[in-house]
């Protein structure tokens, strides 16, 4: 049981990475990125078409273009909705479901419906902790999230960037009031999400394989994670990321893999029913 | 229902986090007169409405009408009790007529539920048809007869005042919240507006007028109270309130009006 | 009281009037042009059209949570699939006659839609929304799970006539013309109830709608019953017109499907509105079939160019023309 649970803290970790992003964007747009799996996706394959197809780009060099590719793509994906985010939270969501589509269906275009596999630059370790197998994918991915998550919470925490981001995310209204560029705070949000997707995508990807649709469907339990731990909250979004990424782990093992989505549903819906608004979530009155 | 219920508000705080919004408020309201709320931006008048119609909690303190205690009565229990609004910033759905608008007013009046929705029942039998008269009716009564079928995403922000005052007096109301009815009304239309003020005092209704216009509220009210910084200053008849150099203290103190 | 000088527009109820008219025109129009299509089309088409009917059912549903509750779900093949499995194991197991079956499999999708709906009824839509996702991701392997019950790959068989003596095909599409007819009616007339214009107030100003009865809970609630209503509706049509349920109709792709009709559609709740989404999604997958990648690019750019046009672009030339007007004045 003991490994069952481990490797779900390890795949855990990967959905907070995703989750992380979704509430990035969440917090200061009000909206849920339905593209985020299908971008981070991309991510992953221009990886992949770097480092393995003919240009046979060094790793690291590939990782840093496809990060600035998503940053560029994040932008212009933001330039097509900031308008919509004025009107209704939801037009925006469901423009991003179509960016979604695009996106996958620009892989298939590029791609085809082949899979590669896209592996991360590491020795083959493994060494052993009480009966547990420790591989170097498994430190890479834990030291990969650590650094991440302390990265994200000091320029929030320390950054007026952040500290503006945090402002829009409790008020916006209160924060506008303030004098900050709301689009500022909004493309911080969305460059830093789309940034944490993709190097979640990455990690993820060497423990299966890159299809075109390996990333969305892992997207999934990011975005159970953001939805048990909460859309507002942070550090919720990290735990709930561990919670489900065991859980399914356990499930898959002891139960039936083949209900994996059914139980996430199973999960979010008790998790909504008892946690409303996330385990971590303390509920405000709204104004009148 | 006693004819003669009145409203009692006893010794209410509301605070949110560190803030305090209201202080001790203990204010009561008879039938049959109109009673005006004023006080400078922020005063936390509209929290008092909010605290009447239980969208807020207040953290002290009760809410009581007719005799009962409304503290654990929900918003929709206390529509249901006939208490009513209308609201600062206009909340009429923009994808619906005005006339429409106005009949949401008489939700709680209504019989027809599931079955006139869904099923093909013929208007007269469900109540389309009488609330659609009723709505038209309280719509003649504030001047917009003419503009049933506006949609109110194409109306003014003036209309939407008036809107908002019909749907709150269409449902034939026991307590009537009116939170800044003249707001974006120019003085002609604000004229009419107390004269419409004044056609709905009923013998049972009581009717609570927040507004910064000072003219409106002196020329319609029976009693008038002043909040500032969310406790009672000072209550009298307009006259009193007129000559109070408190108020005049609390107005010119903070630049407002 | 004077007449108020910041009215908008003059009385504008004559031409509103005259829009109304032409919309039920239309509507009308349509409904006889579909009744004698049969006339002039082969079995071929009438068959295709027969299913666009049936899925605008679907797709009527999912325009009805988005304009009702504002809010969007791209797990509506799970509703879908209830009516028709529902309808599907009534024929099979008791017997059950399809007008019994329909009745019965609408029913259910609204009450396992109430249900599904239950935990987030007080949170912001995002929550729901998300959870549809899943919603829509488990039809297939509860299928095939329980595939004792339901039949697995290959599914169950709906008998597809109601009536000796008339060809099935026709019957088919007769039956989806006349639901599909239906459908839009009550959704259609659902608006000027005293629930429809609640829920919309709800939608637009939950705190308004509570100061005259109806939380938004509640609102949001009855919405998306009523949608799971229509979807599993259009479920046991959709059984009946392809005379058979298995869980390849149902996988997550269709949601997505859906969601694009709906869109084109503009959330339509007029007959004509919403066979221009069910043609659009019948239509673009014929013409592409060999290019899926294409597939997705097209409905990508439709969800997002209808909705940036619709909801950046025309309002924003609305406005220039008022002021323009407003300048001339
Ligand atoms: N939900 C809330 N959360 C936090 N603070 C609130 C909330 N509602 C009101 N307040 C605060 O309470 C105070 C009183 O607000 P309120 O809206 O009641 O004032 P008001 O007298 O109606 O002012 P105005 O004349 O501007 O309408 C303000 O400082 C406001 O910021
Ligand atoms: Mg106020």
């Amino acid at each position: 049981m003991l490994p069952v649970i481990w490797q779900g803290i390890v795949t855990g970790c990967l959905y907070s990475l995703g989750a992380l992003g979704l509430v990035m964007i969440f917090k200061s747009s009000k909206m849920v990125n339905f593209a985020h799996g299908a971008l981070a996706g991309y991510g992953a394959f221009s990886v992949h078409a770097l480092t393995a197809g003919g240009a046979g780009w060094p790793w690291l060099a590939a990782v840093a273009a496809a990060l600035l590719g998503a940053i560029a793509i994040s932008v212009l994906v933001y330039g097509l909705i900031a308008e919509l985010l004025q009107r209704a939270a939801t037009t925006a969501t469901i423009a991003t479901l179509g960016i979604g589509l695009i996106a996958q269906g620009m892989i298939l275009w590029q791609y085809g419906s082949n899979i590669f596999r896209l592996d991360l630059p590491l020795p083959h370790l493994s060494f052993s902790i009480l009966g547990m197998a420790l591989t170097a994918y498994d430190v890479a991915v834990l030291s990969a999230t650590f650094l991440v998550v302390v990265a994200l919470f000091l320029v929030i925490e320390r950054t007026r960037l952040g500290v503006a981001f945090r402002a829009v995310s409790t008020d916006p209204f209160a924060a506008r009031v303030c004098g900050l560029s709301i689009s500022r705070v909004h493309l911080f949000s969305w460059v830093t999400s789309s940034m944490l997707g993709v190097i979640a995508a990455l990690l993820i990807v060497p423990t299966t394989f890159l299809s075109s649709t390996t990333v969305t469907t892992f997207m999934l339990q990011a975005f159970a994670a953001a939805v048990i731990g909460g859309f507002d909250s942070l550090p919720g979004s990290a735990i709930g990321g561990i919670l489900v990424g065991v859980s399914c782990n356990l499930f898959s093992f002891y139960v039936a893999p083949e209900l994996l989505n059914t139980f996430l549903l199973t999960f979010m819906l008790a998790s909504l029913s008892f946690f409303p608004g996330g385990i971590l979530s303390q509920r405000l009155g709204s104004r009148v | 229902m006693s004819d003669r219920a009145s409203l009692i508000v006893k010794n209410v705080d509301l605070s949110f986090g560190g803030l305090h919004v209201l202080r001790d408020v203990s204010l009561d309201f008879q039938p049959g007169e109109i009673t005006g709320l004023i006080g400078p931006n922020g005063a936390g008048k509209t929290s008092f409405f909010n605290c009447l119609t239980g969208h807020y909690r207040p953290s002290r303190g009760t809410v009581s009408y007719d005799g009962e205690v409304l503290n654990a009565v929900p918003t929709v229990g206390r529509a249901d009790r006939g208490i009513v609004r209308t609201f600062q910033h206009a909340a009429l759905s923009s994808e619906l007529t005005l006339l429409e608008n106005v009949i949401v007013g008489l939700n709680t009046a209504r019989r027809s539920g599931w079955i006139d929705a869904l099923l093909p029942i013929p208007r007269r039998f469900g109540d389309r048809d009488e609330a659609e008269n009723r709505a038209r009716r309280a719509l003649e009564f504030v001047g917009l007869g003419d503009h049933a079928a506006l949609l109110a995403a194409n109306a003014a922000p003036g209309v939407m005042r008036l809107v908002e005052l019909a749907r709150a007096g269409v449902g034939d109301p026991r307590v009537v919240l009116l939170d800044e009815p003249a707001a974006g009304l120019n003085s002609t239309e604000t004229a009419a507006l107390a004269d419409t003020i004044g056609k709905l005092r009923a013998s049972g209704r009581i009717i609570i007028v927040v507004e910064h216009d000072m003219d409106l509220i002196m020329g319609i009210c029976d009693r008038i109270h002043v909040l500032n910084f969310g406790a009672v200053v000072t209550s009298g008849t307009p006259a009193e309130i007129r000559c109070d150099p408190r108020v005049a203290e609390i107005y010119l103190g903070t630049g407002d009006d | 009281m004077s007449e108020p000088s910041t009215t908008a527009l003059p009385a504008d109820r004559t031409r509103r009037s005259a829009v109304r008219i032409d919309d039920r025109m239309l509507s009308i129009g349509t409904v006889l042009l579909l009744g004698l299509l049969p006339i002039w089309i082969g079995s071929f088409w009438l068959y295709s059209i027969s299913l666009l009917l049936a899925q605008g059912i679907a797709i009527l549903s999912v325009s009805f949570l988005i304009r009702y509750s504002g809010e969007v779900s791209i797990g509506h093949n799970f509703f879908v699939a209830t009516g028709a499995y529902t309808i599907a194991l009534l024929q099979n197991g008791p017997n059950v006659p399809f007008l019994g079956g329909v009745v019965v499999a609408t029913a259910v999708s609204a009450a396992v839609g109430l249900l599904f709906a239950w935990p987030s009824r007080t949170l912001s839509g995002v929550y729901l929304s998300v959870v549809t996702l899943a919603l829509g991701l488990c039809v297939p392997e509860v299928l095939l799970y329980w595939s004792e019950v339901t039949g697995g790959f290959e599914g169950l068989f709906v008998e597809s006539r109601i009536v000796g003596g008339v060809a099935s095909g026709l019957q088919q599409y007769y039956v989806a013309l006349a639901a599909l007819c239906i459908a839009t009616f009550v959704a259609h007339r659902f608006r000027g109830s005293r629930l429809g214009l609640m829920i919309l107030t709800a939608r637009d100003h939950p705190h308004a709608a509570a100061a005259f009865g109806m939380t938004s809970g509640s609102a949001r609630l009855s919405a998306f019953a009523v949608s799971a209503a229509i979807a599993g509706f259009g479920g046991s049509i959709l059984g009946f017109t392809t005379s058979m349920v298995s869980p390849n109709s149902f996988i997550f792709w269709n949601s997505v499907t859906l969601l694009v009709g709906a869109v084109v559609s503009l959330y339509s709740t007029r007959i004509y509105g919403v066979v221009v989404g069910a043609a659009f999604v019948t239509l673009v997958p014929q013409l592409l079939s060999n290019y899926g990648q294409f597939i997705l690019i097209i409905y990508g750019l439709a969800l997002l160019g209808v909705i940036i046009v619709f909801n950046v672009t025309v309002p924003a030339i609305v406005r220039r023309v008022r002021r323009r007007r407003n300048h001339r004045v």
